[in-house]
């Protein structure tokens, strides 16, 4: 089906068959020319968790119904088509806004935890998910694959290179021109360049920790991770943001590879289609597991207890605790945290109950629904009530190991094969 | 500093959790959490034919080391004993076959129930003296931000006597405050106005199109509202359209107005799918500052100090139109 539209796909096989004659596709000519074709893209797949509005007794309905049903509703704000196929778990939607196109076949088999495959471009693709289904529908949200996460992918398929980003977006410091970090251009440490007259009284912001970008490819590519984390002095923040799964037959005759990012975008290339879905499912069960696991965990529930002698509430659940590696300054975080932007996308205002502590009932506006927090400088608890989505939860970790402290601690994330232990310190 | 009831009751739950920042006591020595304001009827031993009813705020139980521990709490002065007089009499036997706890038959007959009153330090001085006084038999607890400590009376279960006489610190520890937001019954009027605010938040958020008292008590307490008796669905009810109308009156005019003909329910505007997308993060910013000010005026007791945003009408005025709260025929 290479050159046809997705729109044409009528069913699981045919599904399959469009991929993979794209995939493999891709891959020789990569192989031959070192570049793509015009309008030949590697196939990705974005990982997307459906939150459907829960009805009058807190449930949500999940099913490829509802899926197909939200997506159409919101269809129109977004210049997509969606239509149904003869499976009922594939959904074939298109969008086209000023010069964007973009097709994707939408596998409802989870019908919580969906995955919009695509062999469109990822300037356009990219910008369909992150920037309007999830950023505007909060029945939509992405999936948060913290570090502990991307770690255990090690346990699920052959690792052969990793990527890493750490971007400070709290721990700066004003310090005098005569002692700044800038270069000759005057360019700061946050690359804010200062002109004219003010530049001499200025004071410019140096970062306390360092900005990061890795980007590492070799065979047993997560021990020079793991060696590199032991080394704290040298990299103080070494957060994965990607890590690259093999999976093939001995002889590599076919293989696939696949670059699993930590916003849940996976890019595949390599001969075999169905090997690649093999690594995208893994990560996708792996991750719906961790986020049922969360929530039967700490979903904070009051249930009441009504006999015919007796009345009275139970309360089953915890709140999460993540400890910071150092003292952070409360006020920014949570600045940083509840002003509705990205990346936390929070809704709350703070209230004092101590000196240095303060605590927060807030909104989170991915998915419009309630959580609470305490904040110190040591310490953030989360309290995650029933019916807010576990998806909550390790979104706020991973962003807080890329933005704010990739050393914090936090509770073993269940289910997740290498980190049994009671606290995983990065 | 003196802890509200729910600010005690969070503390309180806090030690028979195992949580970051605050210490675990209770847990430490196998206590869990059985039941929160547990009501049960036992047989009045001083009145024969009559029974009587008891509402411990917390329960207890180690069922392992067979023992349970039943929490009075309370954050005011003192009020007399008559709580506590009912409390004292509990048997094992009782709160198994009453109040259905999970004790095995086989250990009833060795269980011991402590019975415990829990207070602001700032009122310890005229508690104790009535503790004293009297030779009290429950035990007396203060709390304040630096310790948890025992003044008066034994826990049974000695191991938990001994720690609580020495004292709990806490002076570096981090309160929890959010295991349990609000109760419908509870005293805490900032707890119970800030539940209506964040549920009316949310709603607003959510694009809803309208909030009533129900709604927002719904919203609160999810399939726990249920399980209320018809006093406290009343009561929070009652509270959430007093609160509901007061911010009609005051900061968010703007955003709600009374739907005619009908008897508490206001319809939400600009809600956040009215503004475009591209302004819709501001616009979020601009209703949480207005939750805020609220908030702060509802913790600090000050009235509205501005003229209504938008013009005013007949359903801002007070006393011009009936009010909500006159009405008690109110569909539930």
């Amino acid at each position: 089906m290479t050159g046809k539209s997705l729109s044409q796909i009528k069913n699981r096989r045919e599904f399959g068959d469009a991929f993979h004659a794209a995939m493999s596709s891709a891959h020789k000519t990569l192989r031959a020319f070192w570049h793509f074709e015009k309008d030949q893209n590697l196939p990705k797949s974005y990982l997307v968790e459906f939150h459907p509005k829960h009805d009058d007794n807190g449930c949500h309905e999940w099913t490829a119904e509802n899926v197909y049903k939200t997506l159409k509703k919101a269809a129109p704000s977004y210049g997509a088509y969606v239509k149904r196929t003869q499976d009922e778990s594939l959904i074939y939607l298109s969008h086209s806004e000023q010069s964007h196109t973009a097709e994707f076949i939408i596998d409802c088999f989870d019908p919580r935890f969906l995955v919009f495959n695509t062999i469109s471009s990822a300037t356009s693709t990219d910008r369909f998910i992150f920037d309007r289904l999830t950023q505007y529908q909060p029945q939509f949200d992405l999936f948060w694959l913290p570090v502990a996460f991307l770690e255990d992918v090690e346990n699920r398929e052959k690792v052969t290179g990793w990527e890493a980003f750490f971007d400070p977006l709290l721990d700066s410091v004003e310090v005098d021109k005569g002692k700044d970090t800038s270069n000759e251009d005057g360019i700061s440490a946050e690359g804010s360049q200062i002109e004219g007259e003010f530049a001499s009284e200025a004071k410019i912001q140096a970062l306390k920790r360092p900005r990061l970008n890795i980007h590492l490819e070799i065979l047993n590519a997560l021990e020079t991770y793991k060696r590199l984390k032991e080394v704290p002095n040298l990299l103080p923040d070494v957060p994965l943001n990607s890590v690259f799964a093999e999976r093939g037959d001995e002889n590599l005759s076919y293989f696939s590879r696949a670059r699993i990012k930590s916003n849940g975008k996976i890019t595949g290339r390599g001969t075999d289609f169905s090997i690649y879905n093999q690594i995208v499912q893994g990560t996708l069960e792996s991750y719906a597991t961790l986020v049922r696991a969360l929530e039967s965990k700490y979903w904070l529930k009051l249930e009441g207890q009504s006999h015919e002698e007796s009345t009275g509430i139970k309360l089953s659940g915890e709140p999460f605790c993540i400890k910071f590696s150092n003292e952070i300054d409360v006020n920014s975080l949570i600045n940083l945290m509840f002003g509705c932007a990205r990346p936390f996308r929070l809704m709350g205002t703070p209230e004092q109950i101590a000196a240095d502590y303060y605590v927060i009932d807030a909104i989170d506006l991915h998915v419009n629904q309630p959580l609470s927090f305490e904040i110190s400088p040591e310490l953030l608890r989360i309290y995650l009530y029933e019916g807010t989505c576990g998806n909550t939860l390790v979104r706020i970790i991973k962003s807080l190991q890329h933005f704010v402290d990739s050393r914090l601690s936090h509770p073993a994330l269940p289910s997740l094969l290498s980190h049994q232990h009671e606290a995983v310190t990065y | 500093m003196k802890l509200s009831p729910i600010e005690q009751l969070n503390a309180i739950i806090g030690l028979s959790k195992r949580i970051e920042g605050w210490p675990s006591t209770l847990a430490d020595l196998g206590y869990s959490l059985e039941r929160i304001e547990l009501q049960l009827k036992i047989p009045d031993r001083k009145r024969p034919g009559v029974s009587v009813e008891v509402t411990p705020d917390i329960l207890f139980a180690a069922y392992e080391r067979n023992y349970s521990l039943v929490v009075e709490l309370k954050s005011g002065t003192h009020q007399g004993f008559d709580q506590l007089n009912k409390l004292l009499p509990i048997t094992p036997k009782e709160l198994v076959l009453y109040g259905r706890i999970g004790l095995r038959a086989s250990d009833v007959t060795t269980h011991k129930i402590s019975i415990t009153e829990i207070i602001n330090h700032d009122f310890l001085k005229e508690y104790l003296a009535e503790f004293q006084r009297l030779n009290y038999e429950a035990t007396l607890i203060s709390i304040d931000s630096k310790e948890i400590k025992s003044y008066h009376g034994d826990i049974k279960d000695v191991k938990l006597d001994k720690t609580f006489k020495n004292g709990i610190d806490i002076e570096k520890s981090r309160r929890p405050t959010r295991l349990i937001r609000v109760l419908p019954t509870t005293d805490d009027k900032y707890a119970l106005t800030s539940s209506v605010v964040d549920a009316f938040k949310e709603l607003w958020v959510n694009n809803e199109h309208s909030v009533t008292p129900q709604i927002i008590s719904l919203r609160v307490f999810k399939q726990l509202w249920g399980a209320f008796d018809k006093w406290a669905q009343d009561s929070y009810f009652n509270y959430a359209r007093k609160i509901l109308t007061d911010m009609q009156r005051t900061e968010f005019n703007r955003y709600m107005r009374p739907v005619p003909a009908k008897n508490a329910e206001w319809k939400l505007l600009h809600t956040p799918e009215e503004s475009d997308q591209r302004h819709r993060s501001r616009a979020i910013q601009s209703f949480q500052n207005l939750v805020a000010e609220y908030k702060w005026r509802a913790r600090h007791e000050r009235p509205y100090p501005k003229k209504l945003a938008a013009q005013p009408s007949f359903y801002d005025m007070e006393g011009i139109l009936p009010s909500n709260e006159d009405d008690s025929s109110e569909e539930e």
